[in-house]
């Protein structure tokens, strides 16, 4: 500004003045210059109105042109204070007032005459009316003298460029701006008014809805508009704002834009230093590429930059949470994840400004890592900042939804393991006192349901069932409930509990019908027909496994249905129809590289295909063996718990192909195996068929050898060592079972012995904790039916039932069932439990009904004849078919009928049981007995058959002593003794008057 | 006297680079700031003039002066602009002229010439041209670069050669320890580029697909040649994927599942699309097979009939 020096032609056209006025002039204008020196601007501002406001009447006629200098001068003053009103007038007056025509001799010119429109106009900018604003600019341009008007043109485009924005004439004011931006160095254009008419751009964009012209406008000049670092730090707080703007204005694209232009903090930092350091010993700013390097303003620069880092408090943290909203907002967790992601590391003490007050915002941005991290599962990082959350902020209002991020999340998503640790952790720190919380519920849900998954069935049992005692269907949410109901139902499934689970299951389905928001549907419809063929109901076995093969052809483990499918046709004898499913079980899996359910299928279609029975030819051997051969060419066997399982059912196939050795090398290889994997599956199985094939070729003797120092097995596996002794008593007792029924009582005699010390080195050698469910069972059995002592038997029954290994339980059941019935009462009521139990969930045919039998004589024995007729009619009813125990059964059935008063349905029992049974004289003779009494003493004249009851009960028993007298030599001494009864009954009888004794053949 | 022998010795024994035209700078000393031309140099001694076409050549130790700022390069300031303008083609010829202007006094810290070679290699990684960038880094020492940034920077350009070499494993391992460090958004976002493009190629799709949004948020936009690229790198793994390929297929169908693993990511691909649209992609056309995922979008009004 040329202030300074009052122009010449003024100098001496006022000292041509009256003294006194000049004196004045002079004065004003001597203090003003000296104010304005100063910076002094309102009290120059002050003179300067003083001035005008005295001498403007006449000053054009005393002072000519010249007297412009002090209106140009107030405006410029009133400029610096920001009285753009008074900055305008003043200009104006000295444009308007002060023109230099017809100057008068000795009377100066006004030199400020064109340069106060350019003033004039930014003014008139500064006061927003920037139509006049811009008239006086073109003004400016028409009517300056390029030799003496002089301006800054990147400011002067600047202010066009901006007046045009503000009018919303956003081409004309780009044109303007890029003049400005496309010669920023010759021109010297500032950033702070490039800052702020980039400012204007974006408003007028913004009102305009033109987020093109804006993306247009940063894309050719970013160059320009992007500082260095440390410039560009001064200008955030714009661009944020900016950014903002164009965000509420619904241009997401603009607003990144404006984002990039801003600098990274680190960026300032780094770059504030290294210019720091390039100064070091300058005493004054450097002039640089247009730049002006102020030591210490970058000092002021990098103190702020850091001291926001240090707060938190950086552009960069208002950017990520808006970059995660629009994330979200679209639908892109992930995105939003990214960044929350990003917050946590780089900026774990953000903080932001809210309600004038810096808000720390960890708190809030973990819980959304947390929350966008179990949307996306990325479980990791929800169980990771879960942890780091809860221990952060114990009592967050954002705690309970954390916990149940966490644990929907790792539960929903397979991770059990870490589902179990984090719930069981709710579950403590939450007490009794949260009863029904949600928190409670999705805890325990989580708990149940994840050792449900893993098969931690037993310890499932408990906790399903609580859960569903205290979560009803009001009290929690369907789809836990509902998943609850599936889990539980399943759960007892897979404890064999069949009976409870196949109503469980039906009660499921029944309340879950349709497929649509029943996502567990197939699986029920699966377990239900594993439950039907576990009962052998395979009818509705196959009946649900065909609604799920219909139903769900998408479900995923389609495989594992058609073995299911092909196990229930096979045990129908449709082995044609099985063999097909388990071809398309294998045919799935295979394409599904399902390599478990391939091994699997493999077997199936081994045994199936490769079953010999006893003089029928099987031409199919060879295919058999393929099957074989490819479970063990292909790798299949490598974790299969089916190797055992083919390494027998492939022997007949083998041994035809003759590759006997090649057989058992395989199977003793995989007992060898077996002996070392966890709970033994199949070696059981596995060591009695290599016993059966390996005693082909060998003696008893050389089995024993061979099996007290079987190759592989290490000599401290008790387990498969004890397997292999039990083996060998397999043996000897098969073999004296042979010499009993060919009488050769020597040999029977010293089997029995070595069978006694056989078990008794088992029992002496081996703890029981070590030993398999197999075993345990055996040497129960042994010593409760081979011993004088049955009670020992209770430990090593009791042993399986302690166990989660569920191999065996039912025998273990019946076992420890048949001790008790033989104790107290009490003792008893445990063993009809007992026997109840395996008689509903048991698979083993034989063995449910021998429990039956025998539940019906514990009943009986307990004088529960109810409960005998009714289970005795279950037993001889049509749907059981059982037969092995019909006559004792019969037998007790008549002895409940007797005692509950039903005389003619006991004397009906006892005569089928006498009648039907005659050699079976311990059965027999208690029948008859009890018969002849009944009709003894109902003494009917006529029974319905001709003759009277007391004649028919005499005829009956002479009838039975006639059949059997013959053989009374032949009769064990307990059957004589009963025949004895018999006998004396029929004499008792015979003495009485009432009874007809023929006379003597 | 003594310096002055000193540096006769230094300038007889050809340790000085020299140059013409000379490089501008603003010396102090004694407290008194006064420019020079300085026509040769070395770490520690200077030749100069005082005026720009001076021909009194005088001759001073660097630890002599007060301070010594070396004036910017116009051409640096030019490449500067290109390079901000995301110009970079244009830049590198700019920063190599920078580069030679300053060559002789390349050994002071902070030198314009080494700062113009280092944003040369920086145009040719934007550039992706991995062999340029591995040339101009075996030639490249940062021992006079100020920023602890900018060496970093050099750190991470060995780790693009792993690009060239395919060292996914190695390259991935590096990435995402590098990441978990406190590093500006622009070194932030190669990381997460890199390690989702080692995902990627190691077959591990969700880890990738979470490391190129990191890419696409790490620098809100500022390095677009990375986040647009992580977005169409996103897309093709999106598109490439079976399970995806599976639910277009039953897209509409009663078959379609909105749980499968398919479905799920295909509606991320539909919102990776309006990402695209709203904040991502400026100035460049989504190609319309990533375009067409906008198809398999699940309307409200459909999700709540399927739930």
């Amino acid at each position: 500004m040329t202030f300074g020096k009052l122009p010449l032609a003024l100098l001496i056209s006022l000292l041509t003045l009256g003294s006194s006025l000049a004196q004045d002039v002079n004065e004003f204008h001597a203090n003003s210059m000296t104010q304005m020196q100063a910076g002094q601007w309102a009290e120059a501002h002050g003179t300067l109105t003083e001035a005008t406001e005295a001498l403007d009447d006449s000053a054009m006629a005393r002072f000519g042109p010249q007297f412009g200098w002090f209106w140009y001068h107030r405006g410029f003053a009133a400029m610096k204070i920001q009285q753009y009103e008074d900055a305008a007038t003043s200009f104006q007056i000295c444009y308007e007032k002060y023109p230099n025509q017809n100057v008068e001799a000795g009377k100066g010119n006004n030199v400020y005459h064109k340069l106060a429109l350019l003033k004039w106009g930014d003014a008139l900018k500064a006061t927003e009316k920037f139509a006049e604003a811009l008239d006086k600019y073109a003004r400016f341009l028409a009517e300056r003298d390029p030799t003496r008007d002089k301006f800054q043109p990147g400011v002067f485009n600047l202010n066009l460029a901006f007046c045009n924005f503000k009018l919303g004439n956003i081409e004309e004011g780009t044109k303007h701006f890029k003049t400005a931006l496309d010669n920023k160095r010759e021109f010297n254009t500032p950033d702070r008014g490039i800052m702020s008419t980039f400012a204007t751009l974006v408003e007028a964009v913004i009102k305009a809805k033109d987020e093109a012209a804006l993306l247009n406008f940063i894309a050719e000049n970013r160059g320009v508009l992007e500082l260095p670092p440390f410039l560009g730090h001064e200008f955030t707080p714009l661009l944020m704002k900016l950014a903002q703007d164009a965000k509420e204005a619904e241009m997401l694209k603009g607003t990144f834009q404006l984002y990039s232009l801003s600098p990274d903090t680190r960026e300032v930092v780094a770059d504030a230093k290294a210019y720091l350091k390039k100064l070091e010993g300058q005493p004054r700013p450097v002039k640089d590429q247009g730049v002006t390097l102020v030591p210490s303003e970058i000092e002021t620069t990098l103190e702020r930059a850091q001291r926001s880092a240090s707060q938190g408090d950086v552009s960069e943290v208002y950017k990520f949470l808006n970059t995660a909203t629009l994330h979200e907002e679209v639908g892109n967790v992930r995105g939003a994840y990214a960044v929350f992601h990003q917050l946590e590391l780089y900026h774990p003490d953000a903080h932001i400004m809210k309600e004038g007050q810096l808000t720390p915002l960890r708190e809030f941005n973990l819980y959304n890592l947390v929350r966008t991290s179990s949307l996306i599962a990325e479980l990791d990082s929800t169980e990771k900042f879960g942890s780091r959350f809860l221990d952060m902020f114990p009592g967050s209002e954002y705690e309970p939804e954390v916990q149940r991020l966490m644990l929907t999340s790792l539960f929903w998503n397979g991770e059990y393991d870490d589902a179990i640790e984090v719930a069981t952790s709710v579950l403590e720190k939450l007490g009794s006192d949260a009863s029904d919380s949600e928190q409670h519920d999705i805890a325990s849900f989580v708990l149940a349901g994840s050792k449900f998954y893993i098969g931690e069935f037993f310890e499932a049992a408990p906790l399903l069932d609580a859960y569903l005692e205290r979560y009803t269907e009001e009290k929690t949410e369907e789809h836990r409930f509902q998943a609850a109901l599936y889990f539980r139902a399943s759960n007892l499934s897979r404890l064999q509990e069949w009976t409870r689970a196949g109503a469980e299951l039906d009660a499921f389905l029944a309340k879950y019908p349709e497929a649509a928001g029943n996502p567990y549907l197939p699986f029920a419809l699966y377990d239900r027909a594993n439950v039907h063929y576990a009962q052998e109901e395979f009818d509705e076995a196959l009946t649900a496994l065909e609604r799920v093969l219909n139903e769900f052809p998408g479900f995923p483990i389609l495989d594992i249905v058609y073995n299911l499918k092909g196990n229930v046709q096979q045990s129908l004898d449709q082995r044609t129809e099985a063999e097909e499913s388990y071809r398309s079980a294998l045919e799935i899996a295979e394409r599904t590289n399902n390599r478990p359910v391939v091994g699997e299928s493999l077997f199936y279609l081994t045994a199936l295909i490769g079953e010999v029975k006893k003089g029928v030819e099987n031409e199919r051997l060879p295919e058999a063996a393929a099957f074989y051969d490819r479970f063990w060419n292909e790798g299949y066997r490598e974790d299969s718990p089916f190797k055992a399982k083919i390494a027998v059912a492939g022997i007949p196939a083998l041994q035809d192909a003759e590759r006997n050795e090649e057989a058992l090398d395989r199977l003793q290889t995989v007992i060898a195996e077996l002996s070392r994997t966890q709970g033994n599956p199949g070696l059981e199985e596995a060591i009695n068929s290599y016993t059966e094939a390996y005693l082909e070729e060998n003696t008893l003797d050389q089995l024993k050898e061979h099996y007290y120092n079987f190759p592989g097995i290490d000599p401290a596996d008790s387990a498969t060592r004890a397997l292999l002794r039990i083996a060998v008593i397999g043996i000897v007792e098969e073999q004296q079972k042979k010499a009993l029924a060919e009488d050769d009582t020597d040999r029977a005699s010293a089997n029995e012995a070595l069978i006694k010390v056989l078990f008794q080195d088992l029992r002496r050698e081996f703890d029981p904790k070590v030993l398999s469910n197999f075993i345990l069972v055996r040497l129960g059995d042994f010593l409760r039916t081979k011993t004088s002592s049955p009670n020992e038997s209770r430990a090593f029954y009791e042993e399986v039932l302690n166990r989660e290994d569920i191999s065996y339980r039912f025998p273990a059941l019946f076992g420890l069932a048949e001790v008790l019935a033989d104790g107290s009462e009490s003792s008893k009521k445990q063993a009809v439990d007992y026997l109840q139990r395996v008689y509903q969930d048991s698979e083993d045919r034989s063995q449910r009904e021998k429990a039956l039998a025998r539940l019906i004589d514990v009943q009986s024995s307990l004088g529960n004849h109810e409960q005998v007729i009714e289970k005795a009619g279950v037993y001889l009813g049509p749907d059981t078919n059982f037969r092995k125990n019909i006559i004792p059964v019969q037998f007790t059935l008549g002895e409940s009928y007797l005692a509950t008063g039903r005389t003619e349905e006991a004397m009906k029992m006892f005569g089928q049981v006498w009648s039907s049974n005659l050699g079976l004289v311990s059965f027999s003779a208690p029948a008859i007995l009890a018969w002849s009494d009944i009709g003894w003493k109902r003494n009917q004249a006529d029974s319905g058959s001709g003759v009277s009851d007391r004649q028919g009960a005499y005829d009956a028993l002479a009838l039975y002593h006639k059949q059997l007298s013959g053989s009374f030599e032949k009769m064990t001494p307990e059957d004589q003794a009963l025949f004895q009864k018999v006998e004396n009954r029929m004499n008792t009888y015979a003495a009485n008057p009432a009874v007809e004794v023929p006379a003597a053949e | 006297m003594k310096a002055f022998l000193l540096i006769s010795l230094l300038f007889a024994s050809g340790v000085f680079a020299q140059q013409n035209p000379p490089v501008v700078a603003l010396a102090v000393k004694d407290g008194k700031p006064f420019p020079i031309w300085i026509s040769a140099a070395s770490d520690r001694a200077i030749r100069y003039t005082e005026t720009a076409r001076g021909t009194v050549y005088r001759e001073a130790l660097v630890k002599s002066l007060d301070g010594l700022y070396f004036q910017m390069p116009v051409a640096f300031q030019e490449g500067l602009e290109l390079f901000r303008g995301h110009k970079f083609e244009e830049a590198k010829a700019k920063f190599t002229a920078a580069a030679e202007a300053h060559r002789i006094v390349k050994d002071f810290p902070g030198n314009w010439s080494i700062l113009a070679s280092f944003y040369l290699m920086e145009c040719s990684r934007l550039l992706m041209e991995l062999d340029e960038l591995q040339a101009q880094m075996d030639k490249f020492d940062d021992e006079t670069l100020l920023r602890e940034n900018h060496k970093k920077q050099i750190e991470i350009n060995r780790y693009w050669d792993a690009i060239r070499s395919e060292s996914w494993t190695r390259l991935l391992t590096i990435a995402e320890a590098e990441i978990e460090t406190p590093l500006p958004g622009y070194q932030r976002v190669q990381l997460a580029y890199l390690a989702g493009l080692a995902n990627e190629k190691l077959g591990n799709t969700r880890d990738s697909l979470t490391f190129y949004n990191k890419a696409m948020t790490a620098d809100f936009g500022a390095s677009d040649v990375y986040s647009i690229q992580a977005a169409l790198n996103a897309f093709s793994l999106l598109k490439e994927n079976p399970d995806v390929q599976v639910a277009i297929r039953l897209f509409g169908t009663d078959e379609f599942e909105e749980a499968s693993e398919g479905a799920i990511l295909l509606e991320e691909a539909v919102a990776l699309v309006k990402v695209w649209d709203k904040a991502i992609g400026v100035g460049k056309e989504l190609p319309s097979q990533f375009r067409e995922f906008s198809k398999y979008e699940i309307k409200e009004e459909t999700a709540a009939e399927g739930s």
